[in-house]
C-alpha cells in the first residue's frame, strides 16, 4: 500500500506568503541558509537557528502535524547519529555499560550534529513543501539559464523533470497492480535471501519497464501531435515575475543568514 | 479547406528490411464541419489512418492534402498538426504536465504564441470541455473521464479546424464516456469543427454524417450510418455487430411486426411499434 | 459455500489517495457455480473487494472464508487457499514478463511447486482453452503477439491452475466487439463447466446477458445483492441506467405498451414483443 504519511517534503497545496514567494528567491535563500548551517560551530547559535522553523511554519500555514508526519521516518537516522557521537566521542564517561561509555562531550556533539541534520532536512523540505513541482521546474530552468551557453540543454532538462513528475504517481500505481497480479499467481516477494528476492523482482520489473516504454512511446507521439518540435521556438504560459514583497523576503533572509554567521564568529 | 487522401497507403517497416502494409491505397475526403465515423476491429488500420490525417505518419505511396497543401515529411507537417487535432485512446499517456492548465498550454506553447493568447486559449478550451474549475488540479487526481477531457482541451487549444479522435472512450467508464460524447456533440454544434471519430463501438457511429468501415487496412464500405450499420453481412465481415436496437428491429421485421429493418436507436424502435399498435 | 465474506471493512489510513476505495461492512456468500457481476462507479470499492477475496489485502475488520477455512487464520494454509482463486486484473496483458509464452503461463504452477511434466500438461491445456496452440505459440515471445493474443496468454496464465473461483476486473475493456463476444462466450462455458465467476463490469448488457447475480457497490457499501431482472425492474422505477432490453421495455411501457415478462436480452425482448403485439402472427 502507498503509505498514509505524506512523503518527505510532499507539496502541501495552500495559499500562503511562503507559497507565493518567487520560487527562485525561495530556492536561493533556503540553500544559503542550509549551507551556512555547516559553518556554524556553536551549539547556542544552532539552537537559535532553530527559531526559523516556527517562522517558516507560520508563513507557510503548514500544520506542524504534516511536517512531523513527513519527518517521522528520519527518527531512526537521528537516533543513529546521536548514538555514534554519544559513545564514540572521547572524554569523561558519564556511565559505564561494559564496553559502551557515553561521554558528556559526546552528548553535546551528538545533540549538535543531530540538530544540524534536523535543521538541514526540515528547512530544505520547505522548498518542496511550499513550491508546486511546476514552479520548481520553472525556477530551476531560470536559475540554470546562464549555463545554456555552456551547452547545457536547460529547456529539455526542465521538460524532462516535468514529465517525470507527471508520470511518477502513474507508474507507482502500475507497479502496485503488477505486484498484486503476480502475487495472485503465487509470486513470493517476502521470503528468501538476497539472490532469491532480487530474482523475485523480475516478474514486476519487466512488465513495469515494458509498460513505461509503451507509455513513453505514446507520450512522444502525443507531444508531436501537439506540435512539439524541440524547445527553441516555444513560449511559456507561466513566466516568473518578481513582486515587491519578494525583495522584502530577500532582505529578511539575508539578515537571518548573516546575523547567524556573525554571532557564531563572535562567540568562537 | 478539407483533408484529402489520394491513394495514400502506409507500410510499417519490420525486421529484415521487409515491410507490412497497415493501410492499403486509400481515397478519402473529410469536409470542413462534417462528422465522419471510422469503424473497424482491432488491427484494421484505424490508428494508422488517424496518424496520417495529422502528419504524424506520412504516406508510403500516394498523397495527403490538407487545405490545398501537400503533407509530407518535413513539408507542411507542422501545418498539419496545427490544423488537425488528435486525441488518443489512453488519457494517461498523452498528458505532459502535472497541472491541468499547464498541460492544455503545451500545444500553444509549442506554437510560440504570446502569453495572453496562450491564456485565452487555455481558458476557452477548458470552458469548452466543462473543466474550468479544475485548471490548477493535478491530472493524476482526476477520473479517467476528466483526464480524457483535459486531453481534448489540449487538442482544442491548438484551435484546429479538424479533430481526429482515436477510440477516445474505449477505456472509460459509462459516466466518462457520456461526458466525452456530450462535449463532442456540443463542439460539433457550436464550433463547426470537422470530426473524424474512430471507434469499434458501433452505437457511437449512429450520429455520424458518413461512416467508413475498415477491415485489414482497406476501406470496405463508405456511406450513411443507416445504410452501413444495418448491413449485417458487412458488419460481420468487419468483425463488428449492428447496434442492438437494429438487431431487435430486424427480428421484429422478420416476424411481420411494423418495424423497419433500418431502425438504429431505441427511440426509433419504440415509436415505430407504438404508432401502429 | 465457496467464499464467505463477513462484515468486511477496510479503512485506508486517512489522507491516502485510495481513501475513496475503502469498504464498509460487506457481507455475502458466493456459492460454487455462481456467475456474479459486480457493478458500481469507479472508486466504489470494487477493486478492493477483489483483492480482499484473492487474499492480497487484509481487511481491517471481518473475516474471509474460502472453502470453509478462514483465510487469515494461519499463514501455512494461506498459500494453498490462494490457489483456489484466480485473479485477472484489468488489461491483464500488462503482467506478461517471461521470454516465452509457455514460460509465462507456467509461472503460477511453478510457484506452487508443481512438477515439470505436470506443469507442461497444464500449460498446454490452458493455452488450448483460450484458443492458442502450444506448438504455434509456446516458444514465441509474449511481446511479439497482437493485443488480443496477449490478453489470451495472460488469461491462460491464470486459468492454468484451474482455480475454482475466477475473479475478473473488467475483462472486456479495450477489446473489439468480436473479441468481447468471444471472451464472454468462453466465460459462460467455463461457468457451465463448474467454475465460479465474479466479474467487475461497467457494461449492463453483460450483466443482463451473462450474470445470475449482481452485487452493486456504492461508496464502499454493498447496496444491491440481487438478480439482474430484479435489479433492472427496481432501477426502471427511477431514471438509472439500464441494459438495452430493459430500456426498450421501459420506454414501451411508458407509451402504454406492456410486456408480460421482464426480458433481459435482445432475443428475449423480441420474443416478448412478438407475443403480445396485437395481431401478430402466432
Amino acid at each position: 500500500m502507498i503509505g498514509s504519511s505524506p512523503a518527505l517534503g510532499q507539496y502541501f497545496p495552500v495559499d500562503s506568503a511562503l507559497h507565493r514567494l518567487d520560487p527562485r528567491f525561495k530556492l536561493i535563500m533556503i540553500l544559503a541558509f542550509v549551507i551556512s548551517l555547516f559553518f556554524i560551530e556553536r551549539v547556542v547559535v544552532m539552537v537559535g537557528a532553530l527559531s526559523v522553523v516556527p517562522l517558516l511554519l507560520f508563513f507557510s500555514k503548514l500544520p506542524l502535524r504534516w511536517l512531523w508526519r513527513s519527518l517521522r521516518p528520519l527518527v531512526f537516522i537521528l537516533f543513529f547519529t546521536m548514538a555514534i557521537h554519544l559513545f564514540l566521542t572521547p572524554g569523561e564517561p558519564l556511565l559505564v555499560f561494559g564496553p559502551l561509555q557515553p561521554t558528556g562531550a559526546g552528548l553535546v556533539r551528538g545533540a549538535f550534529f543531530s540538530l544540524r541534520l534536523v535543521m538541514v532536512i526540515t528547512v530544505s523540505s520547505f522548498i518542496t513543501l511550499t513550491t508546486s513541482p511546476v514552479a520548481l521546474t520553472d525556477a530551476l530552468e531560470a536559475l540554470l539559464k546562464p549555463t545554456k551557453r555552456l551547452g547545457v540543454p536547460v529547456h529539455e532538462l526542465a521538460l524532462m523533470t516535468t514529465i517525470a513528475l507527471r508520470f511518477i504517481p502513474t507508474l507507482l500505481d502500475e507497479a502496485q497492480e503488477i505486484i498484486r497480479a503476480q502475487k495472485a499467481r503465487g509470486a513470493d516477494f517476502e521470503s528468501g535471501f538476497v539472490v532469491k528476492r532480487v530474482r523475485g523482482l523480475v516478474p514486476v520489473l519487466i512488465p513495469l519497464f515494458v509498460g513505461a516504454f509503451r507509455r513513453a512511446d505514446d507520450l512522444a507521439t502525443a507531444m508531436e501531435a501537439r506540435g512539439y518540435a524541440g524547445g527553441e521556438r516555444r513560449s511559456r504560459l507561466h513566466q516568473l515575475k518578481l513582486n515587491p514583497g519578494d525583495y522584502l523576503w530577500l532582505f529578511g533572509g539575508t539578515l537571518v543568514v548573516t546575523g547567524m554567521l556573525v554571532v557564531d564568529l563572535m562567540l568562537s | 479547406m478539407s483533408i484529402e487522401l489520394k491513394g495514400a497507403s502506409f507500410d510499417y517497416p519490420v525486421a529484415g528490411g521487409a515491410s507490412v502494409s497497415a493501410l492499403a491505397a486509400t481515397d478519402l475526403v473529410v469536409r470542413p464541419g462534417s462528422f465522419m465515423a471510422v469503424l473497424g476491429a482491432n488491427g484494421s488500420g484505424k490508428s494508422t489512418l488517424a496518424k496520417m490525417l495529422n502528419g504524424l505518419l506520412f504516406a508510403t505511396n500516394g498523397e495527403v492534402w490538407i487545405d490545398g497543401r501537400r503533407i509530407d515529411r518535413g513539408h507542411n507537417d507542422l501545418f498539419a498538426r496545427r490544423t488537425v487535432g488528435l486525441v488518443f485512446q489512453n488519457p494517461d499517456n498523452q498528458l505532459v504536465a502535472n497541472v491541468v492548465e499547464d498541460d492544455v498550454a503545451f500545444g500553444p506553447e509549442n506554437l510560440g504564441l504570446d502569453r495572453a493568447e496562450i491564456r485565452r486559449r487555455v481558458d476557452r478550451s477548458l470552458e469548452a470541455v466543462g473543466l474550468p474549475d479544475l485548471a490548477r488540479q493535478d491530472p493524476h487526481r482526476l477520473s479517467a473521464g476528466q483526464r480524457q477531457r483535459v486531453a481534448l482541451a489540449g487538442a482544442l487549444a491548438m484551435e484546429p479546424r479538424f479533430l481526429v479522435l482515436d477510440e477516445p472512450t474505449s477505456l472509460l467508464d459509462p459516466e466518462g464516456r457520456r461526458d466525452i460524447l456530450a462535449v463532442l456533440a456540443e463542439l460539433r454544434e457550436r464550433q463547426s469543427v470537422g470530426m473524424v471519430y474512430i471507434t469499434h463501438i458501433v452505437e457511437e457511429a449512429v450520429a455520424a454524417d458518413t461512416v467508413l468501415v475498415l477491415d485489414k487496412g482497406r476501406i470496405i464500405a463508405t456511406g450513411p450510418p443507416r445504410e452501413l450499420l444495418t448491413d449485417a453481412t458487412l458488419m460481420d465481415r468487419a468483425s463488428l455487430y449492428s447496434p442492438k436496437p437494429n438487431v431487435l428491429a430486424r427480428r421484429l421485421c422478420v416476424a411481420g411486426l411494423p418495424a423497419s429493418d433500418e431502425l438504429l436507436t431505441v427511440e426509433e424502435v419504440v415509436s415505430s411499434l407504438c404508432s401502429s399498435s | 459455500m465457496l467464499v464467505k465474506l463477513t462484515d468486511i471493512s477496510l479503512v485506508y489510513l486517512e489522507g491516502s489517495p485510495a481513501a475513496t476505495d475503502a469498504l464498509t461492512d460487506v457481507s455475502f456468500t458466493l456459492e460454487s457455480g455462481e456467475f456474479a457481476a459486480v457493478i458500481g462507479r469507479t472508486g466504489s470499492g470494487k477493486s478492493t473487494l477483489t483483492q480482499i477475496m484473492a487474499g492480497l489485502l487484509r481487511p481491517s475488520a471481518g473475516s474471509v472464508e474460502l472453502d470453509g477455512v478462514d483465510l487469515w487464520s494461519d499463514r501455512a494454509s494461506r498459500s494453498h487457499l490462494r490457489d483456489l482463486v484466480g485473479l485477472v486484473m484489468q488489461e491483464p496483458e500488462r503482467q506478461l514478463f517471461e521470454t516465452t509464452v509457455a514460460a509465462d503461463v507456467a509461472f503460477w504452477p511453478k510457484n506452487s511447486g508443481w512438477a515439470g511434466p505436470e506443469i507442461e500438461a497444464a500449460v498446454e491445456a490452458a493455452l488450448r482453452r483460450v484458443g492458442l496452440d502450444i506448438q504455434k505459440y509456446g516458444e514465441r515471445s509474449p511481446f511479439s503477439l497482437s493485443g488480443g493474443e496477449k490478453r489470451r496468454v495472460a488469461m491462460a496464465g491464470v486459468l492454468v491452475m484451474d482455480p475454482p473461483l475466477l475473479i475478473l476486473d473488467e475483462p472486456t475493456v479495450g477489446l473489439d466487439p468480436r473479441g468481447r463476444q468471444e471472451l464472454l462466450e468462453y466465460l459462460r462455458g467455463l461457468n457451465q463447466a463448474g467454475t465460479t465467476i465474479l466479474m467487475i463490469t461497467h457494461d449492463l448488457d453483460i450483466v443482463a446477458e451473462s450474470a445470475g447475480r449482481v452485487l452493486g457497490f456504492e461508496a464502499g457499501r454493498l447496496i444491491d445483492d440481487t438478480t439482474p431482472s430484479a435489479l433492472f425492474s427496481q432501477r426502471a422505477k427511477t431514471d438509472q441506467e439500464l441494459a438495452t432490453a430493459p430500456t426498450v421495455a421501459k420506454r414501451l411501457a411508458e407509451k402504454g405498451f406492456l410486456l408480460d415478462d421482464e426480458p433481459l436480452t435482445v432475443d428475449e425482448l423480441a420474443d416478448s414483443i412478438i407475443k403480445v403485439f396485437p395481431g401478430a402472427p402466432a
